[in-house]
């Protein structure tokens, strides 16, 4: 028999039990036929839908939008084709509507569409996009939030007149169906922004399609509920379901090309037209994108942060809605790394002439033909590119208007074949008050742990407290630091808290043994009980800072000081 | 028994135990009915001879705690540009209502980073020692280490003591699945 040592139960030890049996695990059935259908593709050798693609719909839903006979349209369909196929264009607009408890459509108008920039089309393979989803009512403003969930897209290529693909695993599902599911979801507010990625599914074979040349229509429908929050308050309340259709997107697969055809961001691509968007005399658009920070050295496999800059370089006052920018990497020429799938959050900029605002932007080091592979050790060009939707004067899309895209580059950056892993860094801490000081002093313990070195000091003179951090590795390691926060300790627990420094998102890069120092104060801290007392105490540091694509947080201390004045 | 019988039969015995195991990682249902589908697929997408339901559920589970990691791994990459208000890297606390203990410990867990999430929940719901979670994680013992001392500090502080002895199994004659 083995003998164990004393131990307190443990507290975990019933919960995977517990989950089994909960509520929602009781409700939960696998959709065996789904999981069928998505693994014989799989098996089949096609491009995988990515293991991030979020299919936004509750388990066991059916497609409820009415089927066409057979034949329809011309467009003879196979046996497992999704059931989008079946639909006219028009039926799929048809079902698009808002209804609350009492029937009616409570004032609101719901909009969904496919953000321009996040669209990544393939002429065989896997395609990326965006959609985003508005609701709007005219009093909202002044009786609370909106907020609520995506609880299904679908995303559809049409033409001719007819649906000729199905984006893998996006689903359909119609207001009368959306009324009867509970869905589990944390209400987000306004934008609701679905990122997806996958293959598309010909209606003709039931397979992965392979598009023929030509030009066709992308079109998503979203169902969304959603509902208004009281100011404050994160439950929205009057429940409404809506699904809309999205305008069609116009997206062209020319002849003979068996890659991806998406833009000069595309894999593969060649860096010609991101030289043309790049130079004012040959692109026309008003706005002009910059760099002011971009590292010259980063380790494979790991994020890439850059702050650029957007000037409007024209005559005349503009306002524009953008996104975070793409960012790839160029090798010989050629698109090789980058983008990758993009946060699709909309960006309003209100620029007179000659004004500029920062933009963020960044990507993962990896290869673009197999985004879980990281680049190759050596020497690349880093390209930006932003496309810019011009508003009108209500905040609008601007309808006689094209967008504009910009490029910036190139920057040389060299990619090193060792990196800081993520499991060599410390975690996130927030330091607050009651923040003991045993944890505290075995983060600072974790944090000398890592390739990074960090002392803290103190000034009396100015009740300054510095963190000097010093690359002890041997590879460069890019920080972009958050904040410093500083925490008097009693040797119990933390008692005060002095000023916590905010930084802008400012991209650092140390070379190995070079250093650099962040500064907060902790004289004139406030207690966490009153006022603090006279005389001495334990002052931590505590710099939030993302290190290579990492989130982290630094310890340092304790650093006795002196507190004169109450 | 071919592959889709194993399936059916996998999906109508161990479901709810494959979805209760990703339901304790994501923290939100959704997420997890997501997770479950994910693994399945990628089990089921590879041909392999005399693959039993006690086979697959492994491999399953395996392909359940990867998919966890990687998909965090993912959505870390944007920290240092994540504007949004009001939405968050980690997954939300389901909304689902929950009763007393079994509350508790899913709003722990929450607050947990995704490797420490992971970390906590094959040593200390699944009875891994160390070194069997260092090695389904692919981390060194030393890192493992890490993500449960950080983990088991803020699991203490809403749940009461933990063990703290990392070579014996928590459960004295437990069967492990």
């Amino acid at each position: 028999m083995t003998e164990h040592h004393d131990q307190p139960r443990n507290p975990l030890s019933d919960a995977l039990s517990a989950a089994e049996h909960s509520a929602a695990a009781r409700a939960y059935e696998v959709p065996v036929e789904l999981v069928r259908t998505r693994a014989r593709r799989r098996r089949a050798g096609r491009t995988t839908a990515a293991a991030g693609a979020l299919a936004l719909v509750v388990a066991g839903v059916a497609v409820a939008v009415p089927r066409l006979a057979d034949g329809d349209g011309g467009l003879r369909l196979a046996a497992d084709a999704p059931a989008q196929c079946s639909v006219s264009p028009a039926q799929i607009r048809a079902g698009d509507g808002v209804v609350g408890a009492d029937g009616g459509d409570g004032g609101w108008v719901v909009e969904t569409r496919v953000v321009p920039g996040t669209l990544q089309p393939a002429r065989q393979g896997r395609w990326a996009m965006a959609v985003s989803t508005t609701a709007d009512m005219q009093a909202a403003d002044y009786l609370g939030t909106p907020l609520g969930g995506s609880i299904a897209t679908s995303v559809v290529l049409v033409r001719d007149g007819a649906v000729v693909a199905v984006l893998d695993g996006s689903y359909d599902m119609s207001l009368e169906e959306a009324r009867s599911v509970a869905v589990d979801m944390q209400p987000q507010p306004f934008p609701l922004d679905v990122d997806l990625a996958g293959t598309f599914v010909s209606c003709e074979t039931g397979e992965d399609a392979v598009l023929d040349a030509g030009t066709y229509q992308l079109v998503a429908t979203s169902t969304i509920r959603f509902g208004l929050a009281a100011r404050g308050s994160d439950v929205p309340g009057d429940l409404h379901d809506a699904r809309s259709t999205s305008e069609p997107l116009q997206v062209v697969v020319p002849a003979g090309s068996s890659t991806p055809l998406a833009g000069p961001t595309t894999c593969g691509a060649t860096d010609d037209e991101l030289r043309d968007l790049a130079d004012p005399q040959t692109n026309p658009a008003p706005l002009l994108l910059s760099a002011s920070s971009v590292p010259r050295t980063a380790a494979s496999g790991k994020n890439l942060s850059l702050q650029l800059a957007v000037t409007n370089d024209g005559p005349a006052h503009i306002d524009a809605r953008t996104g975070y920018p793409e960012v790839v990497l160029v090798r010989d020429g050629v698109v090789v790394g980058g983008p990758g799938p993009i946060e699709a959050i909309g960006i309003d900029l209100s620029l007179d002439p000659g004004a500029s605002t920062p933009l963020d932007a960044g990507t993962l080091l990896l290869s673009c033909t197999d985004d879980t592979t990281p680049l190759e050790p050596g020497d690349y060009e880093v390209w930006a590119l932003s496309t810019f939707t011009p508003l009108g004067p209500d905040g609008a899309r601007e309808t006689d208007a094209d967008d504009w895209s910009a490029a910036a580059g190139p920057w040389p950056l060299q990619v090193t074949g060792d990196a800081v892993v993520d499991d060599q860094m410390p975690g996130l801490l927030e330091m607050t008050c009651g923040t003991s000081a045993d944890e505290l002093a075995q983060w600072a313990a974790i944090t000398q742990e890592s390739p990074l070195a960090v002392e803290a000091t103190a000034a009396p003179a100015d009740g300054a407290l510095s963190v000097t951090v010093t690359n002890s590795g041997d590879v460069p390691v890019t920080l972009l630091p958050d904040h410093l926060s500083a925490g008097l300790s009693d040797g119990e627990q933390v008692v005060g808290m002095g000023l916590t420094a905010m930084y802008d998102a400012t991209t650092t890069t140390l070379q190995p043994g070079e250093s650099t120092t962040f500064s907060t104060t902790y004289s004139d801290p406030e207690g966490c009980d009153g006022p603090l007392s006279t005389g001495t105490y334990d002052t931590w540091a505590a710099l939030g800072v993302t290190v290579d694509g990492t989130p982290s947080t630094l310890v340092a201390g304790p650093v006795p000081v002196e507190l004169a004045t109450p | 028994m071919g592959d889709d019988d194993v399936l059916a039969t996998l999906a109508r015995e161990r479901g709810r135990a494959l979805f209760g195991y990703a339901y304790l990682l994501t923290g939100q249902s959704h997420a997890a009915e997501d997770l479950v589908q994910e693994a399945l697929v990628r089990t089921f997408a590879r041909r392999r001879a005399g693959f039993t339901p006690d086979d697959a559920e492994a491999y399953v589970r395996r392909a359940i705690l990867t998919t966890f990691l990687d998909d965090a791994r993912r959505r870390q990459r944007w920290s240092g540009v994540r504007h949004l208000l009001g939405r968050h890297d980690e997954p939300a606390r389901d909304p689902a209502p929950a009763v007393g203990a079994v509350l508790d410990v899913r709003a722990a867990l929450a607050t947990l980073a995704p490797q420490e999430r992971a970390a906590a929940v094959l040593r200390w719901c699944e009875d891994l020692t160390v070194p069997e979670v260092a090695a389904r994680m692919g981390l060194a013992d030393g890192t493992v280490r890490r993500y449960l001392s950080t983990a088991g500090h803020k699991l203490e502080a809403l749940l009461g003591p933990l063990p703290d002895d990392e070579s014996v199994p928590l459960t004295p004659g437990r069967t492990r699945s």
